[in-house]
């Protein structure tokens, strides 16, 4: 045997086990890190040494033995799509009967090459794979490289807006609780796509002297360009404006928002993970790492592996969410300083992991966006839970500043054909609620980034007039 | 014949595939530990009393084993000892039943019922199975309680589910477009009685609730069909229900054989439209037989 052939041998079957997690990251550049794909080439590297290792003890041979460690590799990592064509033609097909059936065909086939010995054609067959996964990974990396180029070269956008502060020494400035509830449908898309009445929140909110709009709308329904926008006060970044996840982050990184507290004496509470402040991204305290992470999950989520999945890294979703609610119950009223507070708040976004009554839900309803209940259970228990925090903070401190607000409204709703049934403009409008020391704020109709821009106005005594924006 | 040991073992491999390929079910059942429902001949059980119930808790896991869970409390009035108390959960479908013993846990319900002659504290059920070995099918969710020898009967928990290709849900009741049931107007009974309220459910759906029994008759195991049709149309639409108790009715008449006559379904409001005369047809199905109602005249 050349040794050549061994070279190719080994290099295709690291190309497959690679294949799957370069395509992810540079279908992803713009959201995932280059560390990220290590682990689970790793894991695909690993699974394949073990077969190589076993097959090799019977065949003796590294083409034939690569050769059917190459089809385990291209099976294993497919495994989701070669489940769904099985259960497509055989409907009763469960995981375990398609795990079977393909480990039959497999033992046939090392069966097969171990009584034909010949390794001639195996060899082309073994460079024909690691040509064509060889070609693909290029092929991938090329198509990417712009974006990889521009996300190297982003650069921090924290813009330097000077606000004048109208401050005085004498001036003490309430502690201000920011609250993002990502998803939380609007009065009236809750009504329209889910026949909830949430009046009972509304009278609840309005009886605490909350100044509430029913007619807010965004100008997008992806959570970073609203979010963005806000922390920067002003229509900074859109949908179509071609900036990678990555750019958009920048603009999230001292954020004139922080700046502006800061400025006027505030101490910043920030509990999110996608802003920072001073160097440091926010977190949650005592919170928990996810398992998996995204990136691997999304990986492995095609492998025969995912029922190992199950829901660990929603299970940490869900625990970390507890926790956060737990941490806004702590109010700042003998602080000596002004405290500001940034909370950003996952449900009820999916992963659905609380029931009306915060119980953990069904393990195969985490997305299910055709099952009404589950979208609302996570929405009602938001609802309830949020009153308990305000009431907390209205009763403890109330002198302060609560703004409550969503990013955008339920927007995958589907009907029972499972087709999405969310107007844009549903999905725009958003909940937007300020409860201002127990006094009026007109923020009828306002985005959530003119409303902060009110509320600010008001607070620091700033000329900050609306900012207009193309819906 | 001669069989070389390579082809012997060839073939044991295949077999060997083969058993486990059709018991892989039972196997995973068997090694998560998980229970499963077992075929009965429900016509074996005796039922002889009316079940008080009540399901607390009740979800539908659409996981790998498919399971269910479900709690809550049942009884059959008794003055006997009822030390052999059991409940079972008994899923009914088309063709078979299946049964799953559930786990006893003492609740004491005398002081929440004191008019009721009820013995001892075991009163408390809760289980969770697996229905990876039901065929598919709609099945209906039953309490099957023997409190002793003298008293026992089945409870009706208004649920069932379903079983297919997507694995196993709730199933809600619903127009069926594939129930044979042709509609035999001369053979309307006197004998049934029946009684349904038309209720707004949510935006898109009415709710129809009632009850209906036949003339001393039981009405433990009916099944309860409802035909609409709009008055000067020949088209009618069946739907399905589930049944639940209804000890009001069964006080009403004075007759503990119709106390599992309840039943609801849900009708689309395109179904049901506002300035139109309908005709509501009810329909008991006894054992394969079908017994049809007077109709109902409703103006929407």
């Amino acid at each position: 045997m050349k040794k050549s052939d061994i070279v190719i041998s080994i290099l295709s079957i690291i190309l497959m086990c690679a294949f799957p997690a370069i395509f992810l990251y540079t279908r992803n550049v713009g959201e995932a890190e280059l560390y990220e794909i290590f682990m689970p080439i790793l894991v695909l590297l690993f699974i394949a040494a073990v077969v190589f290792i076993i097959i090799y003890l019977i065949l003796r041979n590294v083409v034939n033995t690569t050769f059917c460690t190459l089809i385990f590799i291209l099976i294993f990592s497919n495994f989701a799509i070669v489940e769904d064509i099985f259960k497509s033609i055989f409907n009763n097909l469960k995981y375990w009967h398609v795990l079977e059936i393909l480990l039959f065909i497999f033992i046939n086939l090392v069966i097969f090459i171990y009584k034909k010995r010949s390794s001639n054609k195996l060899i082309q067959a073994n460079k024909v794979f690691c040509i064509i996964f060889g070609g693909l990974i290029i092929f991938n990396l090329i198509l990417a490289i712009p974006n990889i180029v521009k996300k190297l070269g982003a650069e921090s956008n924290n813009a330097s807006i000077e606000y004048i502060t109208q401050k005085d020494e004498e001036t003490t400035f309430p502690n201000f609780y920011y609250i993002l509830l990502d998803e939380y449908s609007s009065f009236s898309s809750i009504k329209k796509y889910y026949s909830y009445d949430n009046s009972q929140f509304y009278d609840f909110l309005k009886d605490l002297n909350f100044n509430v709009s029913l007619d807010s709308h965004n100008d997008s329904i992806d959570t970073i360009t609203i979010t963005t926008n806000i922390l920067n006060l002003d229509y900074v970044i859109s949908d179509g404006d071609g900036l990678l996840h990555a750019e958009k982050m920048k603009y999230r990184e001292n954020p004139p928002m922080f700046d502006l507290m800061f400025k006027n004496g505030y101490e910043i509470n920030n509990y999110s993970n996608l802003v920072s402040w001073d160097g440091k991204y926010g977190s949650i305290p005592d919170s928990y790492d996810s398992v998996f992470g995204d990136f691997m999950k999304m990986v492995l989520d095609n492998t025969a592996l995912y029922p190992l999945l199950v829901a660990k890294d929603e299970m940490v979703d869900r625990q970390n969410t507890l926790i956060l609610l737990d941490c806004l119950k702590q109010t700042y009223e003998s602080s000596v300083t002004p405290v500001f507070t940034y909370a950003h708040l996952a449900i009820p976004h999916a992963p659905f992991v609380f029931d009306e009554e915060g119980n953990m839900t069904n393990f195969s309803e985490l997305n299910d966006w055709k099952n009404k209940s589950c979208y609302l259970g996570q929405y009602i228990f938001t609802t309830n839970r949020i009153e308990e925090i305000v009431r907390n903070i209205v009763t403890k401190d109330p002198d302060s500043i609560i703004v409550l607000q969503s990013d955008h409204s339920a927007r995958w709703t589907q009907d029972e054909n499972g087709n999405e049934i969310v107007l844009n403009e549903d999905a725009r409008s958003v909940l937007n609620a300020v409860y201002y020391r127990g006094e009026e704020l007109d923020i009828d109709g306002l985005t959530n980034v003119n409303t902060m821009r009110c509320i600010f106005s008001r607070l620091f005594s700033l000329n900050l007039p609306e900012v207009e924006v193309n819906f | 014949m001669n069989i070389s040991k390579n082809k012997l073992i060839y073939i044991i491999f295949i077999l060997l595939f083969i058993f486990i390929l059709v018991f892989s079910n039972n196997f995973v059942i068997y090694f998560t530990g998980k229970k499963s429902p077992k075929e009965i001949d429900i016509n074996t059980l005796t039922f002889n009393s009316n079940v008080s119930l009540a399901v607390d808790f009740y979800n539908v896991y659409n996981n790998m084993t498919e399971d269910v869970a479900i709690n809550g409390w049942a009884f059959c009035e008794t003055e006997d000892s009822n030390e052999n108390k059991t409940i079972s959960v008994l899923l009914r479908g088309d063709k078979k039943t299946y049964s799953v013993k559930t786990d006893l846990i003492s609740r004491n319900l005398q002081d929440s019922f004191p008019d009721y002659k009820i013995y001892g504290t075991n009163h408390g059920y809760g289980t969770e199975f697996s229905t990876l070995i039901l065929p598919n099918g709609i099945y209906e969710v039953l309490l099957y309680d023997y409190e002793n020898e003298s008293n026992s009967g089945i409870g009706r928990t208004g649920r069932k589910l379903i079983k297919n290709k997507d694995g196993i849900k709730e199933y809600m009741p619903q127009i069926r477009d594939d129930i044979d049931i042709e509609l035999d107007l001369s053979n309307i009974s006197s004998s049934i009685k029946n009684s349904v309220s038309i209720l707004e459910f949510n935006e898109d759906e009415f709710l129809l609730r009632g009850w209906a029994f036949i003339e001393n008759e039981t009405c433990d195991l009916q099944n309860v069909f409802l035909g609409i049709q709009e008055s000067g149309s020949d088209e009618i639409d069946f739907y399905d229900t589930v049944s639940f108790g209804r000890k009001d009715t069964a006080d009403y008449f004075s007759n503990d054989l119709y106390y599992n006559c309840g039943f609801d379904t849900y009708v689309r409001k395109d179904k049901l439209v506002a300035g139109k005369k309908y005709n509501i047809y009810i329909i008991i199905e006894k054992q394969g037989n079908l017994y049809y109602g007077m109709p109902i005249n409703y103006s929407a």
